[in-house]
C-alpha cells in the first residue's frame, strides 16, 4: 500500500492526458479526468489492504481521528439532508473534482491509507520527500510554459497564464504552495540538500502570481520562525529572541515582496470586490440553510439563484466560495464550517513544527480553491499529523 | 474476528462495486471523446455509436445526451433529439444551462411549448439574469404571448437598468406593448431603447418598428377623422 500512496503522490499532480482524448462537462477534462480516474481507481485498490492493516493496528482516537471523523459523519449527514442527495452524493458533475460525499469519502480513504501504513519515522520522511520531489518536477511545466517552451499543450483555450498540468494558475498554486511549504519543513528539519526543491518551487510561483498561495507561504513561514525561536533560543534573553525572529522572518518579507513584484497585486481592486461578492453571497447561503448547508457540490446551483447580475446583466457563477470555511459553512451549514475548522486545528495542535504548514495551508484557503491534487496531499498530511502525534505519545 | 472478516469483505465489494463504476466512467471519457472527433470527421453513424456507448456506460453524465441530441438534430430524426434533451436536463435538473441549451434546440426543432417549458426553468434557476430573461421574454413574444413577456420584462425594471445593456429589454417591452395594442407604451419603450443602444445597427429593428408605429396612428387618426366627418 506504501507504493500506492507514493505513487498517487508522484502521479496524480502530473496526470493528464493529450486534448481531445476524454469528454467530460470540465473544459480542462484533459487536466482533470485522468487525475479523478486515477485517484479513485488506485484508492480503491488500496481499500483491502487499509482494511486489513486497520484490523492490525487499529486507528487511535486523538484530536486528528475526531476531526476528521466528524468532518466525515457530518459530510454524509449533510449529503442525506441536501436539497439533491444524489447530486450530493455524486457530484455536480459525475466523475469530476468537488466536494462530493464521494470524493469526500476517497480523501477519507487517502488519510486512513497514510494513518495506518506510514507508522515510523522513515516512511513519514520518505513520504515528505516525495511530496517535495512531486512539487519540485510539477514546477517545471509552469517554468517551461512561462518560456515557451513547453512540447506539449496543455494550457485551456484562450488563458494566457500558465497553469501546468492543473488547467488553472490557482490550482496549480494551491498545490505547489503547499508542497513548498512541505519542502521547507524538511530542509528546517532534516538536511539542507532538500532546499535544492526549493528552486523549482519559487520560480513556478512567482510565475504563477497566485496571491493565496504566496500569502499561505509568508504565513507559514512566520509560524516556523516563532516555533523555531520558540524552541531553540533562551527565552529569558529577550532581545536574542526578537532579533533572531525578525531575522527568520526576511524571507516572509520576501515572499511578500513577491506577491507585489510580479504586478497582480496592483489590479487587485476589482477581483477584491469580487471575492467580496461571492463571500457575501456564501453567508447568505449559510443563513438560508444554517443547519446542514444547501449540500455538497450544490454552491454554484444555489449561488446562482441569489447572485446578483453583474456585467450586462449576467450572475456570476462561482463553483466555489474562494474560502475554505465560507465554503463549507454554505454547503454543509454551520456546523460544517466548525467541523472544517476543526481538521485545520486539531492537526496544527498535534503535529508540532509540521502545524506551520497547516496554519499555512489554511490562510492560503481563506483566498483560494482546493482541487483534487492539494487536497488529496491535505488529507494525506493530516495522516502525517496522526502518526506525529501517536509517535510521540 | 469473524465481524472484521465481514467489514474487510464488505469493503473491499464496495471498493470492487467502485472500482468498476470508475474504469466504465473512464471508458465512457474516451469515447465521447472519440465521437466528437468522429463527427468532425464526418463519420455520423460512428459518432451516434461511440456516444451512445458513452451514454449507456455513464449515465449520470449530462453532457452526453446532448452531444446524441445535436447529431439526431443533424441527421432529422427531431423525436430521438427530443429524448435526448429530455434525459440530459433529467439527469441534472439544477443546471440551467442544460434548461437553456435545451430550449433553444428544440425551439430549432419546432418543439415550441416544450421550448418554452425548458425557458421557463432556465429562468427559475438564474432569476437575476437579464440575458436570461430576454430570451425568455422573446419566445413568449414569437409565440404570441405579449402579457407574459410584459410581466416578465416590468419585473426585470426593477434591476439596475441605466446601463448600455438595457437596451434589449426596452426593445423586447417596446415589441410586446405593440403586439397588445398598446401604442403609446410601445413607442415609450422603443425611445428609450434606442437611448441605450450600444451601436447604431442595434437601432435598425427599433426604428422600423417606430415606423409601423407611426403609420398605425396615422391609420387610426384617419379613420377616426373619417368617422367624424360623417
Amino acid at each position: 500500500m506504501t507504493v500506492i500512496i507514493l505513487s498517487l503522490v508522484l502521479l496524480v499532480p502530473l496526470a493528464f492526458v493529450p486534448k481531445g482524448w476524454v469528454l467530460v462537462e470540465a473544459e480542462i477534462a484533459y487536466v482533470e479526468a485522468p487525475k479523478v480516474y486515477l485517484l479513485r481507481i488506485l484508492t480503491a485498490l488500496a481499500v483491502p489492504c487499509i482494511a486489513i492493516l486497520l484490523y492490525d493496528r487499529g486507528l487511535r482516537l486523538n484530536w486528528v481521528t475526531a476531526a476528521v471523523a466528524a468532518f466525515l459523519v457530518w459530510a454524509v449527514m449533510a449529503t442525506v439532508f441536501s436539497t439533491d442527495p444524489a447530486i450530493s452524493f455524486w457530484g455536480e458533475f459525475y466523475g469530476q473534482d468537488g466536494s462530493s460525499l464521494i470524493a469526500t469519502l476517497h480523501y477519507g480513504l487517502v488519510f486512513c491509507a497514510v494513518a495506518v501504513a506510514f507508522n515510523t519515522p522513515e516512511r513519514i520522511k520518505t513520504l515528505l520527500t516525495i511530496v517535495a520531489l512531486s512539487g519540485a518536477v510539477a514546477s517545471m511545466p509552469v517554468i517551461l510554459q512561462h518560456f515557451h517552451a513547453m512540447p506539449l499543450d496543455l494550457l485551456p483555450s484562450g488563458v494566457g497564464r500558465p497553469s501546468g498540468t492543473f488547467g488553472n494558475p490557482v490550482f496549480a498554486g494551491s498545490y505547489l504552495g503547499l508542497t513548498a511549504m512541505v519542502t521547507v519543513y524538511l530542509t528546517a528539519r532534516e538536511r539542507t540538500w532538500y532546499s535544492l526543491f526549493l528552486i523549482p518551487h519559487v520560480g513556478a510561483l512567482y510565475i504563477l502570481g497566485s496571491r493565496g498561495s504566496l500569502i499561505g507561504l509568508a504565513v507559514f513561514w512566520i509560524v516556523l520562525a516563532l516555533y523555531i525561536m520558540w524552541q531553540h533560543a533562551d527565552r529569558s534573553n529577550w532581545k536574542l529572541w526578537l532579533g533572531g525572529t525578525l531575522v527568520l522572518m526576511v524571507p516572509a518579507l520576501i515572499i511578500g515582496g513577491m506577491a507585489v513584484g510580479n504586478g497582480r497585486i496592483v489590479r487587485s481592486g476589482e477581483e477584491i470586490q469580487g471575492r467580496l461578492t461571492i463571500w457575501q453571497g456564501a453567508l447568505t447561503l449559510v443563513g438560508g440553510s444554517p443547519a446542514f448547508g444547501v449540500g455538497p457540490d450544490m454552491f454554484r446551483y444555489r449561488y446562482l439563484q441569489i447572485s446578483p447580475p453583474g456585467q450586462r446583466g449576467v450572475p456570476e457563477e462561482p463553483d466555489h466560495a474562494h474560502n475554505w470555511l465560507a465554503h463549507s459553512a454554505a454547503e454543509m451549514g454551520i456546523g460544517g464550517g466548525i467541523v472544517a475548522a476543526g481538521l485545520y486545528g486539531a492537526s496544527a495542535a498535534v503535529s508540532g513544527p509540521l502545524a506551520a504548514v497547516f496554519v499555512g495551508r489554511l490562510a492560503e484557503q481563506m483566498v483560494g480553491v482546493a482541487r483534487i491534487s492539494d487536497l488529496m496531499l491535505f488529507w494525506m498530511l493530516l495522516g502525517v499529523a496522526y502518526q506525529t502525534k501517536v509517535l510521540r505519545s | 474476528m469473524k465481524i472484521w472478516i465481514g467489514i474487510i469483505l464488505s469493503t473491499s465489494l464496495l471498493a470492487g462495486a467502485s472500482l468498476h463504476m470508475n474504469m466504465q466512467s473512464l471508458m465512457a471519457s474516451i469515447y465521447a471523446a472519440q465521437s466528437v472527433r468522429a463527427a468532425q470527421q464526418g463519420n455520423a453513424a460512428g459518432a451516434v455509436g461511440r456516444m451512445k456507448s458513452a451514454t449507456e456506460l455513464s449515465p449520470r453524465v449530462s453532457t452526453y445526451p446532448f452531444f446524441l441530441s445535436s447529431y439526431y438534430s443533424r441527421s432529422n430524426v427531431p423525436t430521438y433529439a427530443r429524448r435526448e434533451i429530455d434525459r440530459a436536463t433529467g439527469g441534472n435538473p439544477h443546471y440551467y444551462r442544460h434548461w437553456l441549451h435545451g430550449g433553444l434546440n428544440l425551439w430549432q426543432l419546432g418543439f415550441r411549448d416544450a421550448a418554452v417549458e425548458h425557458l421557463e426553468q432556465a429562468h427559475t434557476l438564474v432569476p437575476n439574469s437579464m440575458p436570461m430573461r430576454e430570451l425568455l421574454a422573446q419566445a413568449y413574444i414569437n409565440m404570441g404571448w405579449p402579457d407574459k413577456a410584459v410581466d416578465l420584462l416590468e419585473v426585470a425594471r426593477r434591476l439596475p437598468s441605466n446601463t448600455s445593456w438595457a437596451y434589449k429589454s426596452e426593445q423586447l417591452l417596446g415589441f410586446a406593448y405593440m403586439d397588445l395594442g398598446n401604442n403609446p407604451a410601445a413607442k415609450h419603450w422603443l425611445l428609450a431603447s434606442l437611448e441605450h443602444a450600444p451601436f447604431r445597427w442595434t437601432c435598425a429593428d427599433n426604428i422600423k418598428a417606430l415606423q409601423q408605429l407611426e403609420t398605425a396612428v396615422s391609420r387610426e387618426a384617419l379613420d377616426k377623422c373619417s368617422k367624424a366627418s360623417r
